[in-house]
């Protein structure tokens, strides 16, 4: 098994596969330009890439990349299948909340204060306009997006596909973001330990991933003290707000990492009232959610786990 | 005194050419080492074993690639394995 790792997304990249050691290391080298590449096309924090280009043409037609395009267009196919909880319209509510810079320099204690007095409910996603023949999409007038999560879905798969090509078996983890590609050699599929979001260093499950996609979201990752209230990054779109869950994680397996990562929010917003609506419908689906007393639910199958917590399965 | 400062460069001289002809000799009948080229070009170099490169220690250090014997995980009863990748939000 070889493995590359790197910063990026300001987050950690690590690719896994087999196959000829020369073979795998062209698989890394074009693996590592399409994660740059992304990285520089859906950043919020740059004003020149292409993601930032977009908020500023809102209400105007506009030419977008073939990559941005699909994103937009995976993005806005899942919102109704989360029933809108899955919204990327909530940059506004974001930057309010706090969350104005890249999380590296955001201080840990006193993020600035919020830019509006009232909570900034976001506009509905599935209003955002597509015309495949020209290439071209449009925002509705007003509206501001922030593609961070599935971006780094959607570049984990993308990557692990590239890599395929050169190697007998792979797996892309951007961030947690993960997709594999074929078994590793006799191996009965890949392990993918679940943090555990109370103790990041330990993991509180593992998973035992065959094919397909892995992702995570968690109110414990990417938080901050504004005014002495603590606060995340996942906005509940129903009030402008980091969402209130009872729990503090949800892993979902699906058949893309864009797919997965989309409905780990949307699980993680709708708690266990909506959670196992949103995903007992779509195929290849499950979702295991961690509360705060360290408790395991979910939809996750007993054979795609080899441990919980210590336990036997 | 003339005659001991010639007896003592005499044996200098001695000692030094004896021990030069003694490692010839030595060197002359040491086992030859060991061809690294069993092929007809006698000018190719032998390729050189290829050690792999040692896992980073800090992955914040600008990362890196390594290689290492695939994880074992071929039972689901097994708990001695550390997991491939890892999944926590980000």
């Amino acid at each position: 098994m070889h493995f590359d790792h790197f910063r990026a997304m300001t987050t950690e990249i690590l690719f896994a596969a087999e196959g000829r050691l020369e073979h795998v290391r062209l698989g890394f080298r074009e693996a590592r330009a399409v994660i740059r590449d992304g990285e520089r096309r859906f950043t919020r924090f740059s004003p020149d890439s292409e993601l930032m280009q977009l908020n500023r043409v809102a209400g105007q037609w506009w030419p977008v990349s073939s990559e941005m395009f699909d994103v937009l267009t995976k993005a806005k196919s899942y919102v109704a299948p989360t029933r809108g909880l899955f919204n990327p319209a909530v940059l506004p509510a974001l930057v309010a909340s706090g969350y104005d810079r890249s999380i590296e320099l955001l201080p840990k204690n006193g993020a600035g204060p919020a830019s509006a007095s009232q909570p900034i409910s976001p506009p509905d996603f599935a209003e955002l306009e597509t015309d495949p023949d020209g290439q071209r999409v449009r925002l509705p007038r007003g509206m501001q997006i922030d593609l961070g999560g599935i971006a780094k879905g959607w570049l984990a798969t993308r990557a692990a596909e590239c890599l395929a090509t050169y190697a007998e078996s792979c797996a892309v983890s951007a961030g947690g973001d993960i997709t594999v590609v074929g078994l590793p050699k006799d191996a009965q599929g890949w392990s993918v330990g679940v943090e555990d979001p109370r103790q990041p260093d330990q993991d509180i499950a593992t998973l035992i991933v065959r094919s397909g996609s892995v992702a995570t979201s968690s109110v414990a990752k990417r938080s901050w003290r504004q005014r002495g209230e603590l606060r995340h990054h996942i906005i509940d779109p129903r009030t402008g707000q980091p969402a209130q869950s009872p729990w503090l994680s949800v892993t979902v397996v699906a058949p893309s990492a864009s797919e997965a990562e989309a409905f780990a929010k949307a699980c993680l917003i709708g708690g266990p009232q909506l959670a196992p609506q949103l995903a007992e419908n779509r195929p290849g689906m499950a979702y295991l959610a961690i509360d705060r007393a360290g408790h395991l639910q979910g939809s996750l199958q007993s054979q795609e786990l080899s441990h919980v917590a210590g336990m036997e399965i | 005194m003339k005659r001991m400062k010639s007896v003592l460069r005499l044996w200098m001289a001695s000692v030094s050419l004896g021990g030069f002809l003694g490692g010839w000799v030595l060197l002359a009948h040491a086992p030859k080492p060991a061809s690294t080229n069993s092929g007809s070009n006698s000018s190719a170099v032998a390729p050189m074993p290829t050690l792999a490169p040692l896992p980073p220690m800090n992955a914040d250090i600008g990362g890196g690639q390594f290689s290492q014997p695939a994880p074992s995980i071929p039972s689901f009863q097994s708990r001695s394995f550390l997991p491939v990748m890892r999944t926590g939000g980000s």
